[in-house]
């Protein structure tokens, strides 16, 4: 199933690209709907197993508000949320596509599609944008990096009202090298935590940097008009 | 949605449009400089010293305004309602209220100075100094100096892009320059053009150089060089074209880089050029 997901969406994202390096903003309404489907069929499928929801469907996992984000800006693509996806929600659902963790849930293989459109769609979104012409921002990874701090210091403050487990912040996934430093005591677990969100977005700080050092192969610069109040690039 | 063409021929005295349907020639004395904002284009006058307001659909004149002297470049604020005029004769930007005309400021800009640019949020408006090798920042609400750039020869035009304000510049008798400035100062890079500097036109991750032909310069280098006699005063990108105007030899052509031929769509002397796109 992972595989042939990982091939599906691989090729899927890459048809979306080139569509969107020849002419950009155009599918936008499709991927939209897409991501909209995915989400309805992953809280259909939550919904009809009875687990808690409080613990399994509010949008404070990084990958769910990304997905939240990411719908938005199919439809109204912003370069904050353009950078919070590319700095954070990128890497995390690329993490998640390669090491999958779903809910066993009696409707298992709709939200096991579901799980990989949704992550996916999130990982196509800012390479979407990309093609398009508009190049991320060296510059926003810092800022990204803070928001991702201050979403994580509000899921902190929810999992110990709620006593849930969002973001993984109270307790490691099991099985995972999180664990390792979850038995080294809470400060240093949190400090993991906190390094691997800078290492990822380092990493894409330095993708960034790449791309824009090789534009020509990624984008076409020439995939918007001009403006005609005078000629700027909005 | 079509995408039209507008080019301004002052010798002929003549706005052209080119669409789908074909040429369209509207008749306006000393037609130069040329923008748009909604369902209304505005064209500078360079016999008349005014501005023309008029319908971009059918190019039928609606209002006019007081100008300045020689208009070669003017520009819409994002929202609309103010319209900058660089004067060239006056050494001079002219801020108008767009709907009526009255003028709102006057500023100093330069020696004959040759292109402007509004940036994208409309806060900033950049000036090339022309004469005095520079490159002027402006605060578009006020116009007043917000940053002065030096350059090593006389600035030829400016464009805002991608957080980035760019300054084509001339760099010996016949080399021109194109340095790309970061938004708090100090240059990112540059990189040479052949031939005397024309005009830029800001595009996704870089800028168009026009000089003897057409650069697509980035960060990385030239993406892709289109050598041609002549010089390329206006440049735009549309429909993944690029088209330009011929200031030396005259006519409006269109480029298909960076192998596509290029294609002459208009044997009119373009003082400016236009890419109006229909609203749906």
């Amino acid at each position: 199933m992972q595989a042939v997901s990982l091939a599906f969406w691989g090729y899927f994202g890459a048809c979306v690209t080139l569509d969107a390096r020849r002419r950009s903003g155009r599918t936008g309404g499709m991927l939209f709907t897409l991501m909209a489907l995915s989400m309805a069929v992953t809280c259909a499928c939550v919904v009809q197993s009875g687990l808690p929801l409080v613990q399994t469907l509010l949008p404070l996992h990084l990958c769910s508000l990304c997905a939240l984000l990411a719908a938005a800006f199919y439809l109204h693509p912003t370069n904050g949320v353009y950078h919070f996806l590319w700095y954070l929600g990128m890497p995390g659902a690329a993490l998640a596509l390669v090491f999958p963790s779903v809910l066993q849930v009696p409707w298992q293989a709709p939200l096991e599609a579901a799980f990989f459109s949704t992550h996916a769609l999130i990982a196509i979104a800012p390479l979407w944008r990309a093609a398009g012409g508009t190049l991320p921002m060296p510059a926003a990874a810092p800022r990204a990096l803070a928001q991702c701090n201050l979403f994580a210091a509000f899921v902190y403050a929810v999992d110990r009202l709620l006593g849930v487990n969002y973001l993984f912040l109270l307790a490691a996934p099991p099985g995972t090298p999180l664990a390792f430093f979850e038995s080294l005591g809470r400060i240093p677990y949190l400090l993991s935590l906190e390094a691997a969100a800078a290492l990822c977005v380092g990493a894409m700080a330095l993708a960034a940097r790449g791309l824009a050092r090789r534009p020509g192969t990624w984008y076409n610069p020439l995939a918007r008009d001009s403006d005609p109040s005078g000629n700027a690039v909005r | 949605m079509g995408g039209r063409l507008i080019a301004a021929d002052s010798a002929a005295g003549a706005l052209y449009s080119l669409g789908p349907a074909g040429v369209r020639r509207a008749p306006l004395p000393g037609a130069a400089a040329l923008c748009a904002h909604g369902a209304a284009l505005y064209c500078a006058s360079k016999r008349e010293d005014v501005i023309w307001r008029l319908d971009a659909r059918t190019l039928c004149p609606q209002a006019l305004f007081a100008g300045g002297p020689n208009v070669t470049r003017l520009i819409a604020s994002p929202g609309g309602e103010t319209l900058y005029a660089l004067c060239q004769d006056g050494d001079s930007v002219l801020a108008l209220c767009a709907r009526t005309g009255a003028p709102q400021m006057l500023a100093r800009a330069g020696q004959q100075p040759r292109g402007m640019a509004l940036d994208p949020t409309g806060r900033l408006l950049a000036v090339a100094g022309g004469g005095r090798c520079e490159a002027l920042v402006l605060d578009a609400r006020t116009l007043r100096l917000v940053r002065r750039v030096p350059l090593p020869g006389p600035a030829a035009d400016v464009a805002f892009g991608g957080g980035m304000l760019y300054a084509l510049h001339q760099a010996g008798e016949t080399a021109g320059r194109v340095v790309a400035l970061r938004a708090r100062g100090g240059m990112a890079w540059s990189a040479p053009v052949p031939g005397l500097p024309g005009g830029l036109c800001a595009v996704p991750g870089g800028v168009l150089a026009g000089a003897e032909g057409v650069a697509c310069l980035t960060r990385g280098g030239a993406l892709w060089r289109a050598p041609m006699e002549g010089l390329c005063e206006r440049v735009l990108a549309a429909q993944g074209r690029v088209l330009l105007s011929d200031a030396l030899l005259g006519g409006v052509y269109a480029l298909t880089p960076p192998r596509g031929g290029c294609e002459q769509l208009l044997p009119a002397q373009a003082d400016d050029l236009l890419w109006y796109t229909d609203a749906p």
